[in-house]
């Protein structure tokens, strides 16, 4: 999230899409009802099924899955033909006026630099148009026909009206009114957000959603302020802290990108080859530090710091990947922590293969889940369906593991917020916290390589592994490593700042020398002299933005608003009274004697003393950043409408899913030509001659995730009992399906049974002049547990985005027939 | 006027059951046989071992739909209609200075009155114990100052609990405001029985019958004949025992939850 949850209070217009914040996401959703009812924030809720958000909501507005784009899109063009954008914003924060490559073209639904065989772009022409001195180029009035503001506006001019509702199945007055709450937020004297979640990143260009709110927020100068940015509401509590830590192939802790083979062969090489300008020229500092943090000694200046021992990215690694290259046989082994493929990946029968061909698996759960009695049922075949038991010969070891409760240590929310807490009941008989698990698996194998004088293995047996004997005090020393601390005094200008041993206050003080450690620099200062998560000083009920700078540590540097400076106009004022975060009191002492600041509601994210006339540097710890550009990550200090960054084109474009009952109407491109299809026997693809239906995955508050830790709940097992399908009364008689009845829904990777809801609250729409019916499927079931049903990701294809190999499971092709 | 009070605001419930959970959990309630019938909801009613509970109710509204959930329990009435038709001394009593009404199973002797008495048929009788269960309104909690285990969970201030007149006042002000959405917006409780009211009241987006409550709540005629004729006895001396089990041959029970079986909820 740009912002936190309890800023949403801030907002005017929230529009929920791709998400179903109040079933899954309750407690958060508090904030929300705050907007609404003390702020009179208007709540959409954009969604192809009516829920329990859309119950609340003032309007709920129904799209078909998998036309997001389309319908953000149209917003674009709606933005900009009716000049109903915040220009000053577009002009001064954006990339807007900038220009681009007259290589750069887009035609027939395609970027230019495609490898249609490969199925990627090289995005070469992609970038942006340098001048004689090597700067890239800009137009201030944005009137360049190769501007980002003249390439945007013509490449979503393409997105009008009628076109949108031909895709989206949405009615145009539905379209119209969204556009407009949203165009209501251009003025500096009004906000709103988008909340989203599964219901945008589940698709094959899931990313592309996401960037399409980002760019509407840039148009109407959202970014940055109070009630407004892009808050993707993370599922389960500590999902945004493993994003961040990096429980990711392609990273390491702190977004710093994991090193690839062949194009980093040591640390020079993977440092010169990251951003020269932008707030991350400081990442050599950031990476050598978290190299000291695992390495300790052993990493040292002469030795790259053990650069070495880091694994080196081979190409895609992802989830789907891993299962798909498990099934041909060449994993041996995996450990399930916290993480039940059998119910939760993508295409179960795919999941089911690779676990059949591994040596042995390790599952770490509350229960013996799905996964670990894989081997007892087939999915591919329903519930209760035997596998072949005999012929699998995985060795499966299950480890009971400790609940929440049962530890202390820190949760990462949406928010950034780490927050902190306690033990509140034993674990009984020998279920350990994934700590203690992870830590003794460390211990074993640094025992097992104890000796060996083999280069491959330094990297087990120089690892930093000291976390104490006690168990409880385990995750406050993980935290300490996490945030940082001085291996030698930490100096600037010749004086130590930071003395040997002490905690890093914050993540301004590493250095690239040795003299730092720190495990993921965006969390420094969270245990600085005091464990700040621990924090609890809120603000007074209603008072302020709701800030809460006392209350736990929101990385990076306790900001909860990012990209604040873009609340002050360049002169640095408010741009708004209401709507106002961090301002620039010239008149404010500092330290070293000089005046000026950044003052206000938020710890600002910006260089504290930077003033708003002060010209860009080549040096510092902000290299080329002006005092008027707010976007500091970015080496031009500028949101970016286009951006050469992600793999499916500098625009967000909008393609059918992989499986699609239509054609696209916008272009011959039907689906992504990128979009990432697994090749296995498991894998077939659908056509809508023999699967009609669209059907969508979605979840329930009274379950979580595949289920192990609420089937297995007599409490919630009452509330949802059985697997069931949502499906509209005008499908349901035609195939004459009664409520409650079992029907068969079957996909071309297999099929399960479920009962029918039939429900007012899915309604047929016309795609392109055709019906289309849309079916919703709750995920939550599996064989094991008091609540048991069909897996309903067997039907799942393995597809995936390009850029993060998330599955498409939010849009896929389905039979339905009455019976079970 | 009892001091305390639960105010259930329609327009914030989002129909997550962390109430009814909460509810469970507090009560050490078992789970209830479920099967799912085509809504939401999946059990049509209150339960002898289910105090609280949400209902799903779908219609069309304006070319979409609307979904209408409701977290209900008992209303704790004042002047309570189940309190009088109890028969047996102490069973079913009213706290005095917190206003909740509370059943002490062991004395109840399952005759069922109150479940006849009851507007709303909150109170449900357990065959296997042979006597009647319903919302305690946490009094173990509320007694030593705690909220009630509902209101506790609910994460959207749907439910509120504390101050009878303050959320009383609070509730006046909510219905205003959401006259601007939903027209017919209605508080529901306080002026029952003639204005004694209930202790447990509801902001309402729509018409009680809307929900199937009773517009005007009434207690069953029953009531009347047990109050003139048949109370009077026991200010003659007759044992509780004596009087209950005249009753249970009198007057003709409902039907037990386990006796009717699971129906069909609201879709």
């Amino acid at each position: 999230m740009t912002n936190h949850f309890i800023d949403m209070k801030n907002a005017d217009v929230i529009v929920i899409m791709g998400s179903n914040f109040a079933e899954n996401h309750p407690v958060g959703f508090q904030w929300v009802m705050e907007a609404v009812e003390k702020n009179n924030a208007l709540l959409i809720h954009v969604d192809p099924r009516f829920t329990r958000t859309s119950a609340v909501a003032h309007k709920h507005v129904p799209m078909r899955s998998g036309s997001d784009i389309a319908f953000l899109g149209g917003m674009i063009n709606h933005l900009l033909a009716g000049d109903k954008i915040d220009r000053d914003y577009v002009a001064n924060y954006t990339n807007a006026p900038f220009i681009i490559s007259d290589k750069y073209a887009f035609t027939e639904g395609v970027f230019s630099g495609l490898d249609a065989e490969k199925r990627s772009y090289n995005p070469e022409s992609w970038q942006y148009e340098k001048g004689p001195d090597g700067k890239s180029k800009l137009d201030p009035t944005l009137k360049h026909p190769r501007s980002v503001f003249q390439l945007l506006k013509a490449h979503y001019s393409r997105y009008d009206i009628e076109t949108v509702v031909k895709i989206t199945g949405t009615r145009k007055e539905d379209l119209l009114f969204v556009y407009d709450a949203m165009a209501s937020t251009a003025v500096p004297d009004r906000s709103g957000f988008f909340a989203y979640a599964m219901g945008w990143t589940q698709h094959s260009n899931g990313v592309q959603h996401i960037r399409t709110a980002a760019m509407i927020q840039l148009l109407l100068g959202n970014m940055g302020v109070p009630g407004g940015g892009i808050n993707a509401l993370r599922g389960h509590a500590n999902v945004q802290g493993a994003t961040d830590l990096a429980v990711l192939f392609h990273d390491l802790p702190g977004y710093l990108g994991l090193p690839a083979q062949g194009a980093h062969a040591n640390l020079k090489e993977y440092l010169d080859k990251g951003p020269k300008a932008g707030f991350w020229v400081n990442r050599p500092a950031f990476v050598v530090s978290l190299l000291k943090a695992w390495y300790g000694d052993a990493a040292r200046k002469e030795n790259d710091f053990c650069f070495d021992y880091l694994p080196k990215s081979k190409g895609e690694h992802s989830f789907q990947q891993a299962f798909n290259v498990m099934a041909q046989g060449k994993i041996k082994g995996a450990v399930c922590l916290g993480q039940n493929p059998m119910g939760a990946g993508p295409n179960a029968g795919q999941m089911f293969a690779g676990l059949s061909k591994l040596d042995w698996l390790v599952s770490v759960d509350f229960f013996v889940n799905e996964t670990a009695e894989f081997w007892k049922s087939n999915p591919t075949g329903g519930l209760g369906h035997k596998a072949d038991s005999a012929a699998i010969k995985t060795e499966v070891f299950v480890f009971p593991a400790a609940t929440v409760v049962e530890k202390s240590g820190s949760f990462t929310n949406s928010g950034r917020w780490i927050q902190w807490h306690e033990q509140g009941s034993k674990s009984p008989g020998d279920a350990k916290t994934d700590a203690v698990f992870t830590i003794r698996l460390g211990q074993e194998l640094k025992k097992l390589y104890a000796g060996s004088a083999e280069k491959k293995d330094r990297p087990i047996l120089d690892m930093t592994w000291d976390y104490g004997e006690k168990e409880g005090e385990i995750p406050a020393r993980v935290l300490k490593e996490i945030n940082g601390y001085a291996v030698k005094d930490v100096l600037k200008d010749g004086k130590a700042v930071v003395k040997a041993g002490e905690q890093l206050p914050s993540f301004i003080f590493m250095r690239d020398d040795g003299s730092t450690a720190g495990g993921c620099w965006i969390y420094t200062g969270v245990f600085g002299k005091e464990n700040k998560a621990a924090s609890r000083k809120a603000d007074k009920p209603g008072e302020g933005i709701g800030a809460n700078l006392g209350w736990s540590f929101a990385w990076p540097a306790n900001r909860r608003i990012l990209y604040n400076r873009a609340s002050a106009d360049l002169a640095g004022k408010p741009r708004s009274d209401r709507k106002k975060v961090i301002w620039w009191d010239a008149a404010a002492e500092n330290p070293d004697g000089k005046k000026g600041k950044w003052v206000g509601l938020d710890v600002p994210d910006f260089g504290a003393t930077m003033a708003p006339d002060a010209k860009p540097s080549d040096k510092g710890l902000f290299v080329g950043i002006g005092g008027m550009h707010p976007f500091i990550m970015n080496p031009e200090g500028r949101g970016r409408l286009f951006a050469a960054a992600l793999k499916d084109g500098p625009f967000p474009e909008h393609y059918e899913p992989v499986e699609t009952p239509v054609d696209n109407v916008l272009s011959k491109q039907k689906s992504s030509p990128v979009a990432k299809i697994y090749k296995s026997d498991k894998n077939p693809l659908g056509t809508p001659d023999k699967y009609p239906y669209v059907l969508t995955t979605y979840r329930l508050t009274e379950h979580h995730l595949a289920g192990a830790m609420t089937r297995n709940l007599p409490w919630l097992a009452e509330l949802m009992p059985n697997l069931f399908f949502e499906i509209s009364k005008e499908l349901a008689s035609e195939l004459g399906i009664k409520p409650g009845e079992m029907c068969t829904i079957s996909s071309a990777r297999g099929s399960i049974k479920a009962q029918a809801c039939v429900t007012d609250r899915l309604k047929p729409m016309t795609i392109a002049g055709k019906k289309v019916h849309e079916i919703g499927l709750p995920w939550h079931w599996g064989f094991k547990g008091i609540a048991v049903g069909d897996v309903a990701n067997t039907l799942v294809a393995s597809v995936g985005d390009p850029n993060v190999f998330i599955q498409e499971s939010k849009a896929l092709l389905c039979d339905v027939k009455k019976g079970g | 006027m009892p001091k305390l009070a639960m105010f259930v605001d329609v327009t914030k419930c989002v129909g997550c059951r962390a109430c009814t959970v909460a509810c469970k959990q507090w009560n050490k309630l078992p789970m209830d046989k479920t099967h799912f019938t085509g809504s939401y909801q999946n059990l049509p009613d209150l339960t002898p071992t289910t105090y609280r509970l949400v209902t799903f109710k779908e219609e069309p509204f304006g070319g979409s739909v609307s979904w209408h959930l409701l977290s209900h329990s008992c209303f704790h009435c004042n002047d309570a209609p189940c309190v009088k038709a109890c028969p047996v001394p102490g069973a079913m009593t009213q706290s005095a200075d917190k206003g909740y009404v509370a059943i002490d199973r062991k004395k109840c002797i399952g005759c069922k009155y109150c479940v006849t008495a009851c507007p709303w048929g909150i109170p449900k009788y357990e065959s296997k114990s042979e006597t009647v269960a319903k919302c305690t309104f946490c009094a173990e909690r509320v007694e030593n100052n705690l909220t009630t285990a509902c209101a506790k969970s609910c994460p959207t201030g749907a439910i509120s609990f504390g101050d009878r007149e303050a959320l009383l006042a609070a509730a006046k002000k909510r219905v205003e405001a959401s006259k601007k959405t939903f027209p017919k917006a209605q508080i529901y409780g306080p002026g029952a029985y003639g204005g004694k009211g209930t202790n447990v009241f509801y902001l309402l987006k729509e018409e009680p019958s809307f929900y199937g409550l009773p517009p005007e709540p009434t207690a069953s005629a029953a009531l009347g004949f047990w109050k003139d004729v048949l109370r009077p006895l026991t200010g003659w001396g007759i044992g509780a025992t004596v009087i209950g089990a005249l009753i249970h041959y009198l007057a003709k029970g409902p039907a037990d939850y386990e006796e009717k079986g699971e129906g069909h909820g609201h879709s």
